[in-house]
């Protein structure tokens, strides 16, 4: 097939690919976004029907990519306070190995952010300097200052509201709308919190307050990884996507996998190979070449791709391409309250704890935490989820118990810094293959001691917050130091000014090969004290976009 | 008479092949819908788990049919729920009955929590956790079973607009 008709090929619609299509398209540029995954339409989700809780979001072909893992740390029996269990079916890992449950991503166009609960948070600025202030990890190339604007274009086109005021992350505009109302269970997390003398604030969400930008207000439904059906969360899809398309310079094809980055004799792309749902193959050719696949597909594809020209696989000159993987670290602490909270209602993480995020505030860690409410998060959201996890037997009793514990469980989360090790790291699996032949990538996971201390300050503070605010008892709890479950990832490409250790520039451009920029998680030099990443990712893909276009004036590119 | 190791070998292969694609037959052979017995005796486990009191029980609700018609064709499961059923039936001969349905609810009651606490791998245990769970998860997707709980349905196109209130006991 012949070259396309493009300036830009950007790999990947979610929120790296989203927001840097949108940022090209928007200034004239023309974009081809191809995503290996289908297109999602509201109307699919299942949130008005009945069964809507049997199943998670829709699932279509091609809307996951298959993975491997390698062998898992084995389990240390001083930790078994981390381990995950449940009261009505006890340990949820019984072996003696960590257990893999998944890297949580979905293909599609929009990417993960059609799943996600809406966190749009900035980092903490001190957590871009880790090596400097704690001699862990590495120092991101540029500073909070130099991405503040990108945040600010980020916050305005996902519709963020969010509270007014951060003494620690300076802003040069305020949010622009307000915040949600916490739900009732989250007032009962903050009474606790004031008691433990911590702050219990609302979160910064992509997620409508009131109508904004043609989308109606958000009506709490508690489900944004199901499908968000009112378009009221920021996904990517219906805020950069839509808005690219809109400029009239953005095409998108959905189901459509880069198998190939052709690396030319001149330390450029020349072309990307892809494979349609039919199986047909085409090869496009632009001026420029943008991964955003994620902190595992891109360095598989990166990988993938060597070459007379790119022995190594393109960016990995300096084999750096896969290493310093960070993972989300994460614990979660599931009470009953004796009150009907109705849990099951409002946004999915509507408040949240910043008390402990900035590096260093936990004794003996590098990095920071923070907490969050997480009833949504842990799924316990309809009757279904009640009769499985926390109404125990069966019979008459179990009825009566549904009755008294439904709407009744409170969860709260900690999530916080992933630091780089040598054993944690994506490669490609040497014997499986994907159905177009692509070798799989191959999830690398170790958790060092200073993650697993972050995790039992995590699951103390968990503790203390539920008991705080008055549950009765803790009935589940689910940590990653016994399970590898991931929904953030970063570090597998990661962003500095020494080729030497590091795959892209300050503005996501590969080190050597020109026209190749990467605008995704995967750059990340550090992963930040439990921030969700979504918003750095799309600030760091305008900023990025914003290079390609000064260097296409400059005849550049 | 005298078996050469070859001989030997090959017999012994025979016979393996034949009992491997005697399974795979069986398998592949067995029948797509449940006997009349056996669909009594998963109704009768399905209503001891989830008995009728002021909401339905799940044979009123056609939790058995619905939990079938979910399995389409996936063979192990199927053979799963044949082979808990029969073990219920065995089980149920110590009561003097025939069968499983047959049997008073303290007696079904005892049996199954026999299953539930049989070691972990085991058939009636599996047949036992695979079911409720299946069974909790049709039965409570069913819109009779809501409003016990005070619970108004699926989350959308309503959602929760009364999100920062406590949830109204039911009445």
């Amino acid at each position: 097939m012949a070259g396309e008709d493009a300036d830009v090929i950007i790999i990947g619609s979610g929120a790296g690919g989203g927001a840097c299509a949108w940022a090209l398209a928007c200034r004239g540029i023309r974009v081809l976004l191809l995503e290996a995954g289908p297109f999602y339409y509201p109307g699919e989700y299942l949130l008005d029907k009945p069964q809507w809780e049997q199943s998670l979001f829709p699932e279509k072909a091609r809307h996951t990519a298959r993975y491997t893992y390698g062998r898992m740390q084995r389990l240390d029996p001083a930790y078994q306070g981390l381990l995950s269990w449940n009261h009505t079916r006890g340990k949820t890992n019984t072996t003696e190995q960590r257990r893999v449950d998944a890297y949580h991503h979905k293909r599609g166009i929009g990417g993960s952010t059609l799943v996600y609960s809406g966190e749009a948070h900035r980092l903490h600025p001190e957590a871009m300097r880790l090596k400097s202030s704690h001699g862990v990890g590495a120092d991101w190339p540029l500073s909070y200052d130099d991405l503040e604007p990108s945040y600010c274009i980020a916050e305005r086109v996902t519709g963020v509201a969010g509270p007014v005021g951060d003494p620690v992350r300076f802003r040069s505009e305020p949010l622009p709308l307000p915040p949600h109302r916490l739900s009732y269970a989250s007032t009962r997390i903050r009474e606790g919190c004031r008691k433990l003398g911590l702050n219990w604030v609302e979160n910064s969400v992509a997620i409508l307050s009131k109508p904004y930008d043609g989308r109606p207000a958000c009506n709490y439904c508690a489900n944004c990884y199901r499908g968000c059906m009112r378009t009221d969360k920021g996904s990517a899809d219906v805020t950069f996507i839509r808005k690219a398309v809109d400029s009239g310079h953005c095409t998108v094809r959905a189901d459509s996998q880069v198998t190939l980055l052709e690396a030319g004799p001149s330390d450029r792309i020349t072309s990307v190979q892809y494979t349609d749902a039919a199986g047909g193959s085409h090869r496009s050719s632009a001026r420029a070449v943008v991964v955003a696949c994620g902190a595992i597909e891109t360095p598989r594809l990166l990988l993938s791709s060597k070459s007379t020209h790119a022995p190594d696989g393109p960016g990995n000159e300096s084999g750096q391409v896969g290493r310093h993987f960070m993972e989300t670290i994460s614990w979660a602490s599931t009470g009953l309250h004796p009150e009907p909270l109705g849990s099951f209602r409002g946004i999915p993480v509507d408040s949240v704890c910043w008390d402990f995020n900035r590096p260093g505030s936990v004794a003996g860690v590098a990095g920071g935490c923070r907490f969050c409410s997480a009833t949504a998060e842990a799924d316990l959201l309809g009757p279904g989820s009640y009769a499985h996890r926390v109404a125990k037997g069966w019979g008459k009793r179990h009825k009566e118990e549904m009755r008294r514990v439904f709407g009744r469980a409170l969860t709260v989360l900690g999530m916080g810094e992933s630091l780089p090790n040598g054993r944690s790291f994506i490669d490609l699996d040497p014997g499986e293959r994907d159905a177009l032949g692509m070798p799989v990538a191959r999830i690398n996971s170790y958790l060092e001691g200073t993650e697993i201390h972050l995790l039992e300050f995590m699951a103390k503070k968990c503790r203390e917050i539920l008991h705080a605010a008055g549950v009765s008892g803790i009935i589940e709890e689910f940590g990653s130091y016994d399970t590898f479950s991931s929904t953030h990832v970063f570090g597998t490409c990661r962003m500095g000014d020494d080729p030497n250790s590091s795959v892209v520039n300050r503005f996501g451009r590969s080190h050597r090969w020109k026209n190749l920029f990467i605008a995704d998680a995967s750059v990340f030099p550090s992963s930040g004290g439990g921030e969700s990443p979504s918003l750095t990712i799309q600030a760091l893909a305008i900023r990025t976009a914003g290079h390609m276009q000064e260097m296409a004036k400059k005849g550049d590119l | 008479m005298e078996v050469s190791r070859r001989r030997f070998f090959r017999i012994t292969l025979g016979i393996g092949l034949l009992a491997v694609s005697g399974h795979i037959l069986k398998d592949i052979f067995l029948p797509a819908s449940l006997t009349t017995r056996e669909a009594a005796t998963l109704e009768a486990f399905l209503d001891t788990l989830i008995p009728s009191d002021e909401t339905p029980g799940a044979s009123q609700l056609g939790i058995a049919g619905r939990l079938l018609t979910g399995i389409g064709k996936d063979r192990n499961y199927r053979r799963t729920i044949k082979e808990g059923c029969a073990w219920l039936n065995e089980k149920a001969k110590r009561y003097g009955a025939p069968d499983f349905a047959g049997l008073g609810e303290q007696q079904k009651e005892d049996i199954i929590a026999e299953a539930e606490a049989g070691p972990a791998g085991s058939l009636q245990r599996l047949f036992f956790e695979k079911l409720r769970s299946e069974a909790f998860s049709f039965y409570y997707a069913c819109p009779e079973t809501w409003k016990a709980l005070a619970y108004q349905g699926p989350p959308q196109p309503d959602g929760y607009p009364a999100y920062t209130s406590v949830l109204p006991v039911r009445s």
